[in-house]
């Protein structure tokens, strides 16, 4: 068992902190590790764990509001929230199947420092869209907080947001407060199969574009379905556009039927219920069709007008498979057998299109000198180091694994 | 704090000529306003208690200009104070008399506007309600409504993190901005986000969202489009007593049911928007619930039913549903114009805090006898499902000491936000109104981890200045890195 700090009281943690800052030496933050292996690794930093501080330290189901302790698993918190019929309102990815850890141990404060979001985000916002307040300790050993408990809050900048995405090279968050909603009373997912990756986009555009509130829009080719379809009835063999619609019993009904009538043009569509939509955008938030343990893969944040073809042109020069979230705004694509896992083509194509690219895993035998996040512009480098400077002058949290020198 | 009224001739006069010549340079004749009339519309915003003569205006059409504007002031150290429409209720736009005003109402073109990404790319001073209006017919909207939409900008919106009455259900501006382009204090150009969602590295937009012009020029933005529901319907619900309809929302949220927005008026301020608007509201209740729903036809019946069999748990007097667009439209128009009316019968003081809704009663009930204490006339504005509430403070402009008596009634109302557990400032911001009172939220160490930010953007703190942070503060973090105060300023 490799030495690890774990905190019990925000006084120890910012003591490791302050001590770090003496002794030179620096710490990298996790939970429990679930996204351990995601970004750069420093081999010479000591593991500073949160998972001692775990907690749910308020639960207002009437005010859809829950604070916990940066520690707390997810799997704690949603267990609270399910016995009120709420939920978080954002999906988190749970990289479990990925990086073979327990599902569910992603801590809250993870959630909301990696900020991945699934595929309610094209109708329901990220996770940092839900963070209300924070409390944190930079680098500097300071403890800080901003917002607050309240749905809105426009005191003094933003620092809970801007914690969001910021990978805890910027502060360890010991406590965080987020808004809730009330889980929906019931779920479909509309399905077709085998259809080609420009018509699919399109009919997942034109579904967005109605006023159902469609709340995920997918495409997996062929290979990737074939994984992610588990516990579910489907046709084989073929790729899968699926919708999902999340509402009462009554509107899930009429509004089914409306996207039927829209997309049947697009060729004969399914209807999954409830239980088994449930375990598709389940196995979806598991990434169970990233599950092939060669590849590597990437996540791409990108225009969707541009979706289409940044994925052509990445085939064409890559060994890559591509499906498609957020009706084209995000693109998983794995890569195989590409020293480079396809990187130089994969960033360029991406950055002539808008968006960025991230390495979630390095693929069997790939070179490890690829970043990992996609790379900054020289003016962006620039404000981010001088961030970095401010809130953790002598790097001792998480340096380098975001990027150099941050 | 109080009233301000000066010219600056005086300041002026210290200005070196060659800024002028220099500004004329990369200015047509008619964008630099030197005269003092011109100045005068410029001296103040929506909180027109404060008033400064700014020592020039001036309005350019491109980024470019801004850009050049921003680097001339940086040479001269010059103080830059961006301005919109003017409608902050805050003080956000009003400028110190050594400063330049940037109004950027005249950047009001719709750049882009694309369906397939979901995106309208705007300039500056585009007004709220324009962008909707561009894409309405398409089915579309932007969703953040602040009720002055009518006139104030997308930067402003941005400046200030606007909300409004249906950010229940969208949220704020924070929430459906994806790209500004921003002119730095030394007249650099930065871009940050686009046509796609999640940030490249740090959240840059999360810290400009809201920053108040501190950070940069905001002169483009690409915000969210939304798909416009099929249709909406508001309800009407009058009960006796206050506790009653804060029951009531807390009861309608519990059960799962989130409509686009659930917005509350006591007695005060539904007789005043009663007299202006003639919406129908019943005049002797204690307090009334406006609460819409959308979707087709029969989701909104369905949805309505289902608020009216919880509400009925709380015996409202009074339930109306609105039958028709237009009833629906002169509903909402009795409580988006509740500013105007009040404006019209007294010069009142909007406050802007936030609580958390089981709190509403007895805040409610200690704002009464707060503003009973100080004998000024008091209406509440409450947006129920997000805790912001908007007391509207009825006082005489024209009695010496009064504004101070009202800001000093207003302080008290916003502490016991704050000690309710919520906070200053909901979607007004801070401005110049409340930075004093910013430290009811924050403590030294909390200030100095944002006025680091400042000072990165702005090492100079020329932008927008004497805005968000007590001046004391902030002055104090200027001369020594922390804004700890020194005994003597304490």
């Amino acid at each position: 068992m490799e030495d690890m700090l774990t905190p019990l009281v925000n006084r120890d943690l910012k003591e490791m902190i302050l001590e770090a800052n003496n002794k030179k030496t620096n710490l990298e933050i996790l939970g429990h590790g679930t996204k351990r292996t995601i970004g750069r690794i420093n081999s010479d930093a000591t593991p500073l764990s949160l998972r001692r501080l775990s907690e749910i330290t308020l639960y207002e189901p009437s005010e859809l509001v829950l604070s916990a302790r940066a520690g707390t698993p997810i799997v704690e918190i949603e267990r609270a929230l399910k016995s009120y019929n709420q939920q978080l309102p954002f999906e988190y990815l749970d990289f479990s199947r990925v990086f073979g850890t327990e599902p569910g141990w992603g801590t809250i404060g993870s959630i909301f420092a990696t900020n991945f979001s699934g595929s309610r985000r094209i109708l329901k916002g990220s996770a940092r869209d839900h963070l209300l307040g924070v409390n944190a300790i930079n680098g500097r050993g300071e403890e800080f907080k901003s917002g607050g408990r309240v749905m809105k809050n426009v005191a003094g900048y933003d620092l809970a947001k801007f914690m969001a995405n910021s990978w805890g090279t910027l502060g360890v968050m010991t406590d965080v407060t987020m808004k809730l909603l009330p889980a929906p009373v019931d779920e479909c997912t509309l399905f077709m199969y085998g259809l080609g990756e420009d018509i699919a986009l399109e009919a997942l555009r034109a579904a967005v574009a109605t006023p159902y509130e469609i709340s995920g829009a997918v495409y997996l080719n062929q290979e990737h379905a074939h994984s992610c379809l588990e516990g579910v009835t489907y046709v084989r063999d073929k790729s899968v556009t699926a919708m999902r619609l999340e509402n009462t019993s009554k509107s899930i009904a009429y509004r089914s039927e409306r996207i039927r009538d829209l997309l049947s043009a697009f060729g004969d569509i399914y209807y999954i219920d409830q239980p088994e939509s449930q375990i598709f955008w389940q196995n979806m938030r598991q990434l169970m069709f990233l599950s092939e343990p060669e590849d590597a893969i990437w996540r791409i944040s990108t225009t969707p007008r541009k979706a289409y073809q940044s994925a052509r042109q990445i085939k064409k020069l890559v060994d890559a498979k591509v499906s498609y979230d957020w009706a084209g705004g995000l693109l998983w694509v794995t890569t195989r057998g590409v020293s480079d896992m396809g990187s130089s083509d994969i960033r360029r194509i991406v950055a002539e299109a808008g968006g960025f690219a991230t390495l979630i895993r390095p693929g069997a035998g790939a070179s490890s000198d690829v970043s990992p996040f996609h790379p900054l512009d020289p003016s962006h480098m620039k404000l981010t180091k001088g961030i970095k400077d401010m809130f953790d002058p002598n790097g001792v949290l998480n340096p380098g694994r975001m990027y150099d020198g941050i | 704090m109080g009233i301000f009224t000066t010219v600056s001739n005086r300041v002026a006069a210290k200005v070196p000529r060659s800024l002028w010549r220099d500004l004329k340079e990369v200015l047509k004749p008619d964008q630099l306003i030197l005269d003092e009339s011109g100045r005068r519309a410029y001296e103040t915003d929506a909180l027109t208690a404060y008033k400064v003569m700014p020592l020039a205006v001036i309005m350019p059409e491109t980024t470019e200009e801004v850009a050049a504007v921003a680097e001339i002031a940086h040479r001269y150290s010059i103080p830059l104070v961006p301005r919109g429409a003017g409608t902050s209720l805050a003080g956000g736009a009003v400028p110190i008399e050594t400063a330049i005003v940037l109004c950027l109402s005249r950047m009001n073109k719709i750049i882009d506007i694309d369906y397939t990404n979901r995106t309208a790319t705007v300039e500056a001073g585009v007004t709220n309600l324009a962008i909707s209006q561009a894409v309405d017919r398409d089915g579309y909207f932007y969703a953040p409504d602040p009720s002055s939409q009518l006139a104030c900008t997308i930067a402003g919106n941005i400046a200030m993190n606007s909300g409004g009455a249906h950010c229940l259900k969208y949220g704020v501006t924070t929430h459906n901005l994806l790209a500004v382009k921003m002119v730095t204090a030394d007249g650099q150009v930065l871009e940050f986000g686009g046509s796609f969602f999640d940030p490249i590295g740090y959240d840059f937009l999360s810290l400009i969202a809201g920053s108040e012009g501190g950070l940069g020029i905001v002169t483009e933005a690409t915000v969210m489009l939304r798909s416009k529901p099929e249709g909406a319907r508001p309800i009407l619900l009058g009960f006796d007593d206050i506790d009653a309809a804060g029951d009531c929302v807390a009861e309608i949220i519990g059960e799962g049911i989130i409509p686009v927005a659930i917005e509350f008026m006591d007695r005060p301020a539904i007789k005043v928007c009663e007299e202006f608007a003639g919406a129908g509201y019943p005049l002797d209740v204690e307090a009334l619930l406006l609460i819409e729903v959308e979707g087709s036809d029969e989701e909104i019946d369905a949805a309505l039913q289902q608020i009216l069999r919880i509400a009925s748990k709380f015996n409202p007097s009074h339930k109306r549903i609105a039958t028709s667009a237009e009833e629906a439209a002169t509903i909402w128009h009795g409580r988006k114009s509740a500013f105007g009316a009040m404006g019209r019968i007294s010069e009142y003081l909007c406050m802007d805090g936030v609580i958390p809704l089981s709190k509403l009663s007895t805040v409610l009930e200690k704002i009464s006898e707060i503003c009973k204490s100080y004998k000024f006339e008091v209406a509440n504005i409450f947006h129920a499902g997000d805790g912001n509430l908007h007391p509207l403070i009825m006082y005489d402009a024209n009695k010496p000491g009064e504004i101070e008596r009202v800001e000093k009634c207003g302080a008290e109302i916003l502490e016991l936000c704050v000690l309710a557990g919520g906070c200053i400032t909901g979607e007004h911001g801070v401005g110049i109104e409340k930075r004093d009172l910013m430290p009811l939220q924050f403590d030294t160490l909390d200030f100095d981890n944002q006025m680091r930010i400042k000072q990165l953007f702005d090492p100079d703190w020329r932008l927008n200045p004497n805005k968000v942070f007590p001046l004391k503060m902030s002055q104090a973090f200027q001369d020594t890195g922390s804004s700890l105060l020194s005994e003597d300023d304490a």
